[in-house]
């Protein structure tokens, strides 16, 4: 079985260290210190850190760009280095480096040159991603005219050109609107379902945390806090309870049953708030249907068809899964599971203890049936907020 | 070869988009249409060698500079501005990325080298075409410049030999008259027994016939072959010089004669002694028969100066004979194959500065690394150096030009502007040795340099 399908860890990073010199060789900058890490097949993985903690350096040496002073790194169980390795990877660095002087589609056209793509595949794929990028218009345009947005548009679509099995991401919302940060975490969602690999580098936390499954923090080139995305996040100490706005009198009733329950805790109570971004896309799905013109980047159509479908090689464990008929039961049992609160207490008592060694939490089917509803929804309403193109 | 191709496509639109090579094709229009039209001399033949030395010198100038600098460009542009790190980290070996921008680079220079020249070639054909020439000035050009004669040299006497007997005598001179001979001593007979025999094989005493021998032409010539040679009155400075008078005689053997001293006997060619200014080229024509049945032609010149002053001719261009071998046509093809080995060589070297550095430094190196090359040829093409620190650097310059190109050996346009034959063993050589066993290891060194080096340690803006 080729290990890409299997556990085996796409990125497996031991004792990494990188050190700058100066022309005389003299060590000037421990840009990474030692540090270890593996990202594991379909895991969306961010490398979170302030300027100058080694995201990058790391990043760049994962694509054999710069080479580790000491410490081991392996993609896909080979060198860094190797060609073979790069055929199943796609990068869009933090600034996109585009030719000036060619045209979207031409851009496009090279770097699936670079991949061996024949010439039928390319345009196929280069109408789809231009497509996806929302950049069908301009696509005889030449770049260098292209905005910072649309210069990332067309980074991001090059990344994607070849299909890759593990992507690397730095700073990918960088540049870009909020309509196109939504496409790209959009694009991540999908592609994770599709058990793509994906390795993040962002500053913009709220990206990261909607998309990324684990998160290795970084500062002055060392790690200093790795982990499961929601074993970090997760306060469970509290609780929040959330109900459509009942009247002032009902709510005073359920203040005061909740006061009397718990009366040494401290309780608030408050109206939740939209996030800024879907108050944001709101606002341009209202303008869009009143047909509002845009000489910028038009918003991006739906995620290219060779993105979004069924990996072929994915086909028959897919096929294996979906005849398993007991899943949807054990999806609503889950639910119940879930939602016992002892099993829930049980898991913060081991998770707040000291010295706790955290559970294996086996991923709940009822959360990735979770999942996948939001996926959907969100894709619906992608379909609803661009015209489906 | 998908890759290589696009990145090869991609390099020549980058080096067409580049300011320098604007201004490179303007110079090259300029130089090769405007040039070779502009020029004009009293003298029919002078303008043809001048248009064509100068036109195709300037061509070769133009492009040499501008493989360098592309080769530099093409190579250190994308990793300045970091485009490489995303074509690197694609499924191209770097072997491919730069091979591929050499490529280009290649390409893009013998496109204009091979245009040029039509131009330069074409611009001269019809200007001469043109011109209002008698029938006999029109023949002499055709004979003289618009060919590819072979060349043949005399063998000269060797200097170092005489020289080291002139020394001896010198110091037996010296030690009999009673002087103190000691290394400073020495060194200065040294230089001045070598200065003597080599102006000793130059010179040609009044009413003394001096001899010289041909060997290797070909035995079956039919026609006639020719006779080029530059004479200079009293000392080699220019503004001395004035008309001379010289008679050639051809060797016969003498083979028949029993008791003959001689092994030729020298008849003369003509009977008035020819009329020749000093500091001129001047060609005469020889029967074919005056070869002998070995191959060899023995020739002699009395010279009839009327001051009775010695006349000079240079070892290395005087006297030669030329044999018609091609069309004009073909040995300016051959001089556009010299030229198109000194772009390749040239792209070659300027994409292996630029695997490592910077592009101004990488340029500078590229140029230094060929001065020293002309350098060195030129330091180790001396006949003698009698002082140590001279003779260290002989050794040295000799030791440099095992991997250092000399660019003097691309150099053909003179060849070709004075109607000698671009031999296909000198192209040959010059692929060997400059291309295959100087430019290729320094080019492969250059592509182990780039497959290995880092090519994100900084980003410039």
């Amino acid at each position: 079985m080729d290990q890409k399908q299997t556990n085996f860890p796409v990125v497996v990073v031991r004792g990494l260290v990188k050190t700058f010199r100066d022309f005389w060789g003299r060590a000037r900058v421990k840009a990474v210190d030692g540090i270890d890490f593996e990202i594991h097949h379909g895991e969306v993985f961010a490398l979170l850190g302030p300027n100058g903690s080694g995201k990058s350096t790391t990043v760049k040496m994962i694509l054999g760009l710069l080479y580790p002073t000491f410490g081991d790194i392996s993609v896909f169980g080979k060198s860094p280095r190797a060609v073979e390795t790069k055929k199943e990877i796609g990068y869009l660095p933090e600034e996109t480096y585009l030719y000036p002087y060619l045209t979207a589609r031409e851009t496009l056209d090279f770097y699936g040159s670079l991949f061996h793509l024949s010439a039928a595949e390319r345009k196929s794929r280069i109408d789809q991603l231009l497509d996806m990028v929302g950049l069908s218009h301009a696509r005889d345009r030449r770049v260098g005219e292209f905005s910072k947005g649309m210069a990332r548009r067309i980074g991001i679509a090059q990344a994607m050109i070849n299909d890759p099995d593990f992507l690397i991401l730095d700073e990918p919302t960088s540049g870009l609107d909020p309509i196109g940060c939504r496409e790209v975490k959009d694009l991540i969602l999908t592609l994770k379902k599709r058990g793509k690999t994906i390795l993040v580098t962002s500053h913009l936390l709220s990206d990261v945390e909607e998309v990324c499954d684990h998160v290795v923090i970084l500062y002055g080139g060392k790690i200093r806090a790795q982990g499961k995305l929601d074993d970090l996040l997760t306060m469970g100490e509290q609780t929040r309870v959330t109900f459509s706005a009942p009247d002032a009198a009902a709510q005073k009733k359920f203040e005061s049953a909740l006061q009397a329950q718990f009366p040494a805790q401290s309780l608030v109570v408050d109206h939740p708030r939209r996030s800024l971004e879907q108050y944001f896309l709101d606002v341009v799905l209202q303008a869009k249907n009143e047909n509002v013109s845009t000489s910028g980047a038009a918003a991006g159509g739906k995620i290219a068809d060779y993105l979004s479908a069924p990996d072929s090689r994915d086909a028959v464990l897919q096929s294996l899964m979906v005849e398993e008929k007991a899943a949807p039961v054990q999806s609503e049992k889950a639910v119940e599971v879930v939602a016992d609160p002892a099993k829930e207490e049980a898991k913060l008592r081991a998770l707040t203890s000291e010295n706790a060694v955290p559970e294996k939490v086996e991923p709940p089917v009822a959360a990735a049936e979770s999942e996948k509803e939001k996926m959907a929804k969100a894709e619906e309403k992608l379909d609803r907020l661009f015209g489906g193109k | 070869m998908r890759g290589f191709f696009a990145i090869f496509r991609v390099g020549c639109r980058q080096m067409l988009r580049s300011r320098f090579f604007r201004v490179l094709v303007a110079l090259l229009v300029l130089w090769s249409c405007a040039l070779p039209a502009l020029i004009t001399d009293r003298n029919p033949g002078d303008f043809i060698r001048i248009a064509l030395l100068y036109s195709t010198a300037g061509l070769n100038f133009f492009l040499g500079c501008s493989a360098i600098w592309l080769g530099c460009f093409a190579i250190d542009a994308d990793v300045e501005s970091a485009h490489l790190q995303l074509v690197a980290v694609k499924p191209v070996s770097r072997w491919t990325i730069y091979t591929a921008k050499f490529c280009a680079v290649a390409w893009i220079n013998l496109i204009l080298l091979a245009i040029a020249s039509l131009t330069i070639f074409c611009v001269i054909k019809f200007r001469f075409s043109r011109g209002e020439y008698a029938a006999e000035v029109r023949a002499r050009i055709n004979n003289e410049i618009l060919v590819g004669r072979r060349v043949y040299l005399p063998k000269h006497d060797d200097y170092n030999a005489a020289a080291k007997k002139i020394v001896e005598k010198k110091r037996a001179a010296a030690i009999a008259a009673g002087d103190a001979v000691n290394l400073n001593d020495d060194v200065y007979f040294q230089r001045e027994a070598m200065q003597e025999a080599m102006s000793k094989d130059a010179e040609i005493r009044y009413n003394v016939l001096k001899k010289w021998e041909f060997q290797n032409l070909p035995t079956d010539l039919k026609g006639a072959l020719v006779l080029r040679y530059r004479t200079f009155v009293g000392g080699l400075a220019g503004n001395k010089q004035r008309s001379t008078r010289l008679l050639w005689l051809a060797g016969l053997p003498r083979t028949e004669i029993a008791g003959a001293k001689e092994a030729v006997d020298f008849l003369p060619l003509s009977y008035d002694p020819e009329q020749v200014m000093g500091g001129v080229y001047t060609e005469r024509r020889i029967p074919a028969e005056a070869i002998t049945k070995e191959g060899t032609l023995p020739l002699g010149a009395l010279n009839l100066d009327p001051k009775e002053e010695a006349i000079f001719m240079q070892p290395t261009d005087s006297p030669k004979v030329l044999i018609p071998v091609c069309g004009f046509g073909q040995n300016f093809f051959r001089m556009t194959l010299s030229s198109a080995l000194l772009v390749l060589s040239l792209a070659a070297i300027g994409c292996a500065f630029a695997s490592l550095l910077s592009l101004p430094t990488a340029v500078f190196c590229s140029f230094a690394y060929l001065f020293v090359g002309v350098l060195s040829q030129f330091w180790a093409t001396q006949r003698s150096y009698p002082e140590l620190t001279a003779r260290i650097g002989y050794y040295v310059a000799k030791g440099v030009l095992f991997f250092v190109v000399p660019l003097q050996h691309f150099d053909a346009t003179e060849l070709v502007s004075n109607g000698e034959l671009v031999e296909f063993s000198m192209l040959g050589n010059l692929f060997l040795f400059s291309v295959l066993l100087r430019t290729v290891p320094l080019f492969l060194l250059g592509g182990l340099i780039y497959r290995n080096r880092e090519l994100a340690m900084a980003v410039r803006r």
